[in-house]
C-alpha cells in the first residue's frame, strides 16, 4: 500500500491529511467503479439473454421444438452470477469484499458468455476486457482474484472437461497453465499501470493536502486581517464621529467667532469711516488711515480663515449659475486697476478669441481667485505690468475647460519656495509678510477653490524676474445662448487705419486684436518717434491714420509729447485716445490741454474702449462739420471719485438691533441722507412697531434678546400675509459670514443679507436698491471691499 | 456501554457469517450451474447406425475418385452451427480429396423456407459441399439420428468414420472427429500411393452433439430441456 511520507516541509498533520485524502480518493474510485460494474453486470446479463435468444433460441427434435437450455441458462444462471455483485454494490459500495465478488462474478460471466457463444475464440477476449475493466478499481488485488478464478476454471475444465476448453479429450497436464500465463501477462501490465496510477494519486493527495494547508493558513490570515479591519473600521467610525463632532464644534466656534469679532469690527471700521468724514488734521488722518487699513487686514484674515475652514470641512459648495466671463474679467481688472495704477503698473487682461464667454459656474469664486492672484501680483510687483490671460485649456478638448494665467514682473519666488506657496499660512519668505503683509491664506484658499472647480494650479517663477501663476478650471458652456462677445458699442471701424503706440508688447497685442475684430487696419509703434514716422509715411502715401491709441508713459518720448507733435502735424482728421496708468488728476489736465479726444485709464475694457472711440470719433466728426477745433473737454474718464449720497425722497427706516453701538453707527451712516431712522431694541419691539407704523425698509439684526431677527422676520411676514399687505423690504445685518446662516435668514423671509462690518456705501446702495429711490450717486468699490 | 459494544460486535459477526454463507451459497449455485451447463454441452446425442457401405438405395451418388462425406443436419439445430463450422475447416484441410453432402432433414409438412436457414446458407458457402433437402428417407438410409452426424466413405464406398465433428454441443474448436477424419484421409491417400499403412477394420466412432433429426418415438429416449437426443 502506498504511504504518504513525511518530508521536511511536510508536517505530520499535512501527511495525515494527505493520507486521508488518498484514502478518500481511492474510496471514491472504488465506489464509482462498483457502480460501473453494477451497470455492466446488468448489461452483460441482458446481453447474455439476447445472445442466447439469437444463437440458440430453441432446441429441436424433428418437427418439435422447445426453448433451448441456453436461454434458461442465460436467464437464471446469468442472473445468479450478476445479482449478487449488484446487491453487494448497492449494500456495501466501496468495500474490498464487494470488488472481489465483482471480480469473481465477472470471470464467471466470461465463462457463461463463452459457453453461450459456442466457445467462439472471439468471446475469450471477454476475459481480457474484464481484467482491463477491473483495473479501473486501481486495486491490483482484484486482478489477482479474477486471475485465480480464471486459472481455476481452466484447471478444473482441463482436468474434467478438457474438450470444453481445449477441444481435445486428453490434454497436457500444464495446458491450463499456458492459458493462465496469458492472463498473467495481461495482469503484469495492468498492475504496473495501477501502481503508477496510485503513485500519481498519492502525489495529487500530497499536493492537495499542501494546498489545503496553505489555504487554511491564508483563510486564517484573512480572518485575522478581517478582524483587524473590522476593529480598524470601528475605530475609524469612532474617529469619524469624533471628527464630525469636532467639525461641528469648530463650525459653531467659527460662527461664534465670526459674530463676536465682526460685531466690534463693525463698530470700529464704521466709526473710523464716519470719523474720516469729519475735519481732521494730517496726523489724525494718518492715524485713522492706519486704523482703517489694519481693520481691513484683520477682516481679510478672518474672511480667509472662514473660507479655508469651510472648504476644508467640505461645507463650501460651488454655485452653478450663468455668467459672462468677459464681464467678469473686466470687472475684476477694473477693481484692481486702481491699485495697479497707484503703483504705476500696467494692468492688462486678455481673453483669447476662442474662449467661450457664456459659461455656467461659480462667478463669485472665480472672481475671488482672480482677485487674489492679481492682488498678489500687484502687491509683489514694483514696476512693470500685471497681465491676466484667459485661454482654452490645451490639454483638454472640452470647450469649458479654461486656462487662466496671471503674470507679473515682480520680485518672483525662489525655486525652492515654489512648492510651498500654496500651503496655508505660508509665504515664500517670512520677511515677505513683514514687507508686504498678508496672512498667507489667500493662495491656500485659491488652491482649494481650483480643486473644487476640477482644475489645478501651479506657478512658474524666477527670482527678480516675476511670476506666472497658472490655473485651470472646468465650466459648462451655456446651452442655447450664442457665444458672442458683448457688443463693442456701435462702433464700426471697418477699413479705418489705426495706429497703436505703446512700448508694451502685450498691450499692443491686446489693442491690436480689439481693433482688428471691429474691422480696423492696425499698425503698431513701440515708441513715439517710430509712431510719428508711421503717421507721416501714411499721410504721404495718401492713406492717413484716422485713429491713434496712445500710451501715456513711454521711454524717451512720452505720450503727451507724441500728442503734442500730432496736434501740430496731424490735423483734424486724427482721433487720438490716450491710455494711462498714472495719476489721473495731473494727466487729465494735460490731456485736456492737448485736446486729446479721450483719456482712458488702464486696464481698458472692450466696452470702455469702443464707447470712448465711438464718442471721440463722433465728436471729432461734429467739430469738423462745425469747423471748430477745441479740446475735448468731456474726455471720457473711466473712473470717477465717489460722491456723497443725496436721497431723492425721505424714507422711514426701522432698525432692530440690541447693540447701542451699531445703532449709533447706522445713525451716523444715514446722517444727512434725510432718512428717518427708528430704533427697536429687539425683534418683539420691531414687530410691534411694524404693526403700528408704516416703514419703507427694515434693517434687522439677527442675534437679539427676547426675539431674534429670524423670528421677528417670520412674524412680520406672517402678519403681512394675513393682512394682504405688500412686503416691507427687510435687510438682515449679521455678524456671521457662514453660508448656512445666510441661507437661514433668506428662508426666514429677509430680502437680502449684509455681513458686518457694514460699509457705508454698501448700506446706502442696498437701501437704494430696495426702496427704488433714485440717488445721484456713484459707488465705486475700492480694492479693500473685495480683495480676499 | 460494554454490552452495547459486545452487541454491536455480535451483530457484525453475525452479519459476516451470513455474508460468508451467502457468498458460499452463491458460489455453489454458480459453480453448479456452470457444471450442469458443461455437462449438458458434453452429453452426446443418439449415435446413429449407418451401414458399412454407402447405401445402394440412396439417391445420392458419391462422386467417383473422392472420399465422400455426408452430414445430416437439422435445419434449426443451434448446436449444428459448430458442426458446419468444423466442416468448413475440414473441407479446407482436405485440399480437394473430399466431396461432401450436407443433407438437411425436412420434416413432412414443412416447406423449403423452413429448411433454408442460416445453416443452409453457411453450408452453401463451403467449397465442395453439396446441399440436399431430404424428407427423412436419405437420413434414415444412412442411419443418421442426430443433427451433425457425419459419415465418411472411402473411394469404394466403405464407411471410414461415423460420429460428430465437434467437441461438445455447439462448441467450436479442436475435436476428435475432425482429427480422425483428417487422419483417415491421410492414411488412405498414403495407402493409394503404396505407402505402408495400418488399416482399421472398424469405422472410427465419435460422439455426436446435436438435436435429434426425428421426432421422439417410443423406441427413442428423450431428455427434455436439452437438444433432443
Amino acid at each position: 500500500m502506498f504511504q504518504i511520507n513525511q518530508e521536511d516541509d511536510f508536517s505530520a498533520e499535512t501527511a495525515r491529511r494527505a493520507s486521508a485524502l488518498f484514502s478518500e480518493m481511492r474510496s471514491a474510485i472504488f465506489r464509482r467503479t462498483d457502480k460501473l460494474f453494477a451497470c455492466l453486470m446488468v448489461f452483460q446479463w441482458l446481453a447474455g439473454i439476447v445472445a442466447a435468444l439469437l444463437i440458440s433460441p430453441t432446441a429441436w427434435a424433428g418437427a418439435q421444438s422447445q426453448p433451448h437450455i441456453h436461454v434458461w441458462a442465460a436467464i437464471f444462471l446469468g442472473g445468479a452470477i450478476s445479482l449478487v455483485p449488484i446487491v453487494m454494490v448497492l449494500a456495501l459500495p466501496g468495500r474490498t469484499l464487494t470488488r472481489h465478488v465483482v471480480a469473481i462474478a465477472q470471470m464467471f460471466t466470461s465463462g457463461l458468455l463463452i459457453h453461450l457463444s459456442g466457445g467462439r475464440i472471439e468471446t475469450h477476449f471477454h476475459y481480457f476486457g474484464s481484467l482491463a475493466f477491473l483495473a479501473f478499481y486501481r486495486d491490483w488485488h482484484v486482478l489477482i482474484t479474477a486471475s485465480i478464478v480464471a486459472g481455476a476454471d481452466h484447471f478444473v475444465r482441463g482436468e474434467y472437461f478438457p474438450q470444453s476448453i481445449y477441444g481435445v479429450v486428453a490434454v497436457e497436464p500444464w495446458r491450463w497453465a499456458e492459458h493462465v500465463g496469458w492472463v498473467v501477462f495481461t495482469d503484469f501490465f495492468l498492475i504496473i499501470s495501477i501502481v503508477q496510477s496510485l503513485k500519481e494519486m498519492s502525489g495529487i493527495a500530497r499536493d492537495h493536502a499542501r494546498l489545503e494547508t496553505v489555504n487554511a493558513r491564508i483563510e486564517q490570515e484573512v480572518s485575522n486581517r478581517t478582524a483587524e479591519l473590522r476593529e480598524s473600521g470601528r475605530q475609524l467610525i469612532a474617529a469619524r464621529e469624533e471628527a464630525l463632532s469636532a467639525s461641528r464644534a469648530k463650525s459653531e466656534f467659527l460662527s461664534s467667532m465670526s459674530h463676536e469679532i465682526r460685531t466690534p469690527m463693525n463698530a470700529i471700521l464704521g466709526m473710523a469711516q464716519l470719523l474720516e468724514e469729519t475735519p481732521l488734521n494730517p496726523d489724525q488722518k494718518k492715524y485713522l488711515g492706519i486704523m482703517t487699513s489694519s481693520g481691513d487686514a484683520l477682516l481679510d484674515l478672518i474672511n480667509g480663515i472662514l473660507d479655508l475652514a469651510r472648504i476644508e470641512s467640505g461645507r463650501l459648495s460651488l454655485e452653478q449659475a450663468d455668467f459672462d466671463l468677459e464681464s467678469l474679467v473686466d470687472q475684476t481688472v477694473e477693481t484692481l486697476g486702481v491699485s495697479a495704477h497707484q503703483k504705476g503698473l500696467e494692468m492688462l487682461a486678455h481673453v483669447m478669441p476662442d474662449v467661450p464667454i457664456r459659461l455656467v459656474g461659480d462667478r463669485l469664486r472665480i472672481r475671488q481667485i482672480l482677485l487674489n492672484l492679481i492682488g498678489n501680483a500687484i502687491k509683489f510687483t514694483a514696476t512693470g505690468q500685471v497681465l491676466l490671460t484667459v485661454e482654452r485649456d490645451r490639454e483638454s478638448t472640452v470647450p469649458g475647460h479654461l486656462h487662466f494665467t496671471v503674470a507679473d514682473t515682480g520680485i518672483g519666488i525662489a525655486r525652492d519656495k515654489l512648492e510651498h506657496v500654496f500651503a496655508s499660512f505660508t509665504q515664500a519668505d517670512s520677511s515677505t509678510t513683514r514687507q508686504y503683509g498678508g496672512s498667507g491664506l489667500g493662495l491656500a484658499i485659491v488652491r482649494r477653490l481650483v480643486d473644487l472647480m476640477g482644475g489645478r494650479i501651479w506657478v512658474e517663477s524666477e527670482l527678480g524676474r516675476g511670476s506666472v501663476f497658472h490655473f485651470t478650471a472646468h465650466f459648462q458652456v451655456q446651452t442655447g445662448a450664442p457665444d458672442e462677445r458683448r457688443p463693442a458699442a456701435t462702433v464700426t471701424l471697418s477699413g479705418i487705419r489705426a495706429l497703436v503706440i505703446d512700448d508694451n508688447f502685450t498691450n499692443r497685442l491686446i489693442l491690436r486684436e480689439m481693433l482688428s475684430r471691429q474691422g480696423a487696419v492696425v499698425d503698431e509703434a513701440e515708441d513715439g518717434p517710430t509712431a510719428l514716422e508711421h503717421i507721416e509715411r501714411a499721410k504721404a502715401a495718401g492713406v492717413p491714420y484716422k485713429l491713434v491709441l496712445l500710451d501715456c508713459r513711454m521711454p524717451g518720448m512720452d505720450g503727451f509729447q507724441v500728442a503734442d507733435r500730432l496736434n501740430a502735424e496731424a490735423g483734424q482728421g486724427l482721433t487720438v485716445l490716450m491710455l494711462s496708468s498714472d495719476d489721473i488728476k495731473v494727466q487729465l489736465t494735460r490731456a485736456r490741454e492737448l485736446g486729446l479726444d479721450a483719456y482712458l485709464v488702464k486696464p481698458v475694457t472692450r466696452t470702455d474702449l469702443f464707447e470712448a472711440i465711438g464718442t471721440a470719433m463722433a465728436n471729432r466728426a461734429n467739430h469738423s462739420e462745425a469747423g471748430v477745433t477745441e479740446p475735448a473737454q468731456n474726455a471720457t474718464v473711466a473712473s470717477t471719485p465717489a460722491t456723497a449720497p443725496t436721497p431723492s425722497l425721505p424714507l422711514r427706516i426701522l432698525m432692530a438691533d440690541d447693540s447701542k453701538i451699531n445703532l449709533l453707527l447706522i445713525h451716523g451712516y444715514l446722517k444727512g441722507t434725510g432718512y428717518r431712522l427708528d430704533e427697536a431694541e429687539n425683534g418683539e419691539i420691531a414687530v410691534a412697531k411694524i404693526k403700528a407704523e408704516e416703514y419703507d425698509l427694515v434693517l434687522m439684526d439677527i442675534q437679539m434678546p427676547v426675539m431674534d431677527g429670524l423670528e421677528a422676520t417670520r412674524a412680520i411676514r406672517n402678519w403681512e400675509r394675513e393682512r394682504g399687505l405688500a412686503r416691507t423690504p427687510i435687510v438682515a445685518l449679521t455678524a456671521s459670514a457662514l453660508d448656512e446662516d445666510v441661507r437661514r435668514t433668506l428662508e426666514a423671509g429677509v430680502d437680502t443679507h449684509l455681513s458686518k462690518p457694514i460699509k457705508k456705501a454698501l448700506l446706502i446702495d442696498t437701501i437704494k436698491k430696495f426702496t427704488r429711490s433714485t440717488f445721484a450717486l456713484t459707488i465705486v468699490k475700492t480694492p479693500n471691499d473685495t480683495a480676499a | 456501554m460494554r454490552s452495547q459494544i459486545l452487541g454491536s460486535g455480535d451483530r457484525n459477526l453475525k452479519r459476516s457469517i451470513l455474508l460468508a454463507l451467502g457468498l458460499a451459497t452463491w458460489l455453489t449455485v454458480v459453480v453448479t450451474g456452470m457444471g450442469l451447463l458443461q455437462r449438458y454441452s458434453l452429453t452426446p446425442g443418439i449415435a446413429g447406425t449407418p451401414g458399412d457401405r454407402w447405401p445402394t438405395a440412396s439417391q445420392i451418388s458419391p462422386p467417383p475418385g473422392y472420399f465422400t462425406l455426408l452430414m445430416a443436419i437439422h435445419p434449426h439445430c443451434p448446436c449444428s452451427r459448430a458442426s458446419i463450422g468444423e466442416l468448413s475447416t475440414l473441407m479446407a484441410h482436405s485440399r480437394g480429396r473430399l466431396a461432401a453432402f450436407v443433407v438437411f432433414v425436412e420434416p413432412p409438412g414443412f416447406g423449403q423456407s423452413w429448411t433454408k436457414t442460416d445453416l443452409w446458407s453457411s453450408a452453401g458457402l463451403i467449397p465442395g459441399v453439396t446441399r440436399i433437402i431430404d424428407h427423412g428417407s436419405e437420413a434414415k438410409l444412412f442411419g443418421a439420428a442426430t443433427s451433425g452426424q457425419t459419415m465418411v466413405y472411402d473411394r469404394r464406398g466403405r464407411l471410414l468414420f461415423n460420429g460428430g465433428i465437434t467437441a461438445a454441443r455447439g462448441h467450436f474448436g479442436d475435436n476428435p472427429g475432425v482429427d480422425s477424419i483428417r487422419a483417415l484421409i491421410d492414411i488412405h491417400v498414403a495407402a493409394g500411393l503404396g505407402r505402408p499403412v495400418v488399416h482399421q477394420d472398424q469405422a472410427v466412432q465419435t460422439a455426436v452433439f446435436g438435436c435429434p433429426l426425428f421426432a421422439p418415438s417410443s423406441n427413442r429416449k428423450i431428455e427434455q430441456g436439452k437438444c433432443f437426443k
